[in-house]
């Protein structure tokens, strides 16, 4: 700081050293005490959200599996004979040309290549032990898809080759999570029929879907995308302020504004943004 | 050793109501007069005051310590006084034109002796002179004077970058140097 800049302080400093009214510090004070008293409002929700979370999430995990592999639960597929599956792509040549004798339009390579698809899913299965726990369900999710992708590929075989699983006892040790993922999936899968899931469920899942987004959006601090959607977070709180405007609603549109203002006070509303947003 | 604006805060957001009133106890004076300066009415100011403290109550549980506090504490302030600004037509922009938003200025104290009429007078330059200053460069000299803010903290607080604020300080500068006469 240069010596003029010095003065130009000096200066400053001898104007009126003001400080609030008494009134106002302890109004302020009391305000800070009283914040500690109830719990902030990230706090009083977290409960109540994450269990919304969880339960929104088995629901619609449950769901898709109904939609998505109606028959696919057979009893060729529970905890006591993982190996029968396996057991199709390790058949020795002769039991593939014996299929191939049974008239069945796929030879044995594409067998064989339909078999591998199954082995590096049973195989992602086995690399991911120590998920964290609110991935859980994510990850199980993926799993059961990535099954019920590879079961549909079964199916065309399992016609011809049948017989052969039934007969094979070939134990492998990649089988090993394996039956722990389908006794999951069946828990939360019904028997399920040959038709297509009942309406119903269908017609129930606009609302789920939206109270999913919102679970989701809520449990979003938790994830991996917490900073983006953090990002975003305040962009969409105005947008719905904004739409609250162009809808005439003002008085909800204020009070949005003021609880918005009082959320975030460190954010900066861009020009162009307050132009839609502010108090008409 | 004193604890930190920063450790005050995090106690605060933690439970800790009188490390609440460590940190208003040492920054009131200066919040308010950097709030008093940047508006028209006294009344006006107090109202501002308390809506700022109020929001950085309220926000307790979202302050990060890898910025200062008092960097924090001001950017609520400033975006407080934009949304003032801006519901008297005001838009950031012009925020740095001249003859806006004329400030009330300080009265210098009135009954003083002989021998401080002098720098009463300067006082009395000085508070003219801050009052008429565009409102950014008003804002940028309360900062650094009141709040202690560096350059790079206020383009922080400000939402601008580091250039801008020297420049707005510097071109403070200058006016108030040229009306006490340096």
């Amino acid at each position: 700081m240069s010596e003029s800049d010095g003065k130009v302080s000096a200066a400053y400093r001898s104007l009126a050293r003001e400080e609030p009214p008494a009134s106002l510090d302890a109004a302020i004070l009391a305000a800070s005490r009283g914040a500690l008293a109830r719990p902030s409002a990230s706090r009083r929700w977290a409960a109540p959200v994450s269990i919304a979370a969880v339960l929104v999430l088995a629901f619609g995990v449950t769901l898709r599996m109904q939609q998505e592999k109606p028959g696919v639960e057979s009893p060729d597929m529970d905890a006591t004979r993982p190996a029968q599956r396996v057991a199709v792509p390790a058949a020795p040549p002769a039991a593939a040309e014996k299929f191939e004798d049974k008239a069945v339009a796929e030879p044995s390579p594409p067998m064989k290549q339909a078999a591998a698809p199954r082995e590096e899913a049973r195989a992602k299965k086995q690399v991911a032990p120590a998920a964290k726990p609110d991935k859980v369900e994510a990850d199980r999710a993926l799993r059961d898809e990535v099954r019920v992708e590879s079961e549909r590929k079964d199916l065309k075989e399992r016609a011809a080759v049948s017989e052969l699983a039934k007969e094979s006892n070939v134990a492998s040790p990649a089988a090993a999570p394996v039956p722990q993922a389908k006794l999951q999936s069946r828990e939360f899968a019904p028997e399920p029929p040959a038709s297509p899931a009942p309406p119903s469920a269908a017609a129930s899942a606009p609302a789920p879907a939206r109270l999913k987004r919102e679970a989701l959006a809520a449990q979003a601090p938790a994830g991996v995308a917490a900073d983006a959607q953090a990002v975003d977070e305040p962009t969409r709180e105005l947008e719905a302020i904004a739409k609250l405007r162009v809808e005439g609603r003002h008085e909800e549109a204020d009070k949005a504004l003021g609880e918005f203002r009082r959320k975030r006070p460190d954010y900066r509303i861009p020009d162009a943004m307050w132009e839609r947003v502010k108090p008409k | 050793m004193p604890a930190t604006d920063e450790q005050l805060m995090l106690a605060y957001a933690g439970g800790d109501a009188a490390a609440f009133e460590a940190l208003y106890s040492r920054h009131k004076g200066p919040l308010f007069r950097f709030v008093l300066r940047s508006v028209k009415a006294p009344a006006q100011a107090e109202e501002l005051f308390q809506e700022v403290w109020m929001r950085a109550i309220e926000a307790r549980a979202r302050y990060r310590p890898e910025a200062k506090f008092s960097t924090w504490l001001y950017t609520i302030a400033h975006n407080r006084l934009v949304d003032h600004w801006r519901a008297k037509g005001l838009s950031l922009v012009s925020l740095d034109d001249e003859e806006r938003e004329v400030a009330e200025p300080v009265a210098p104290p009135s009954a003083e002796p002989l021998a401080n009429l002098e720098a009463s007078r300067l006082a009395g330059r000085l508070s003219q002179a801050l009052a008429a200053l565009p409102l950014a460069q008003r804002e940028a000299f309360l900062m650094h004077q009141e709040g202690d803010l560096t350059a790079a903290e206020i383009a922080a607080a400000t939402g601008t970058n580091e250039e801008a604020a020297k420049s707005r300080l510097r071109y403070a500068m200058n006016k108030l140097k040229e009306a006490i006469g340096e």
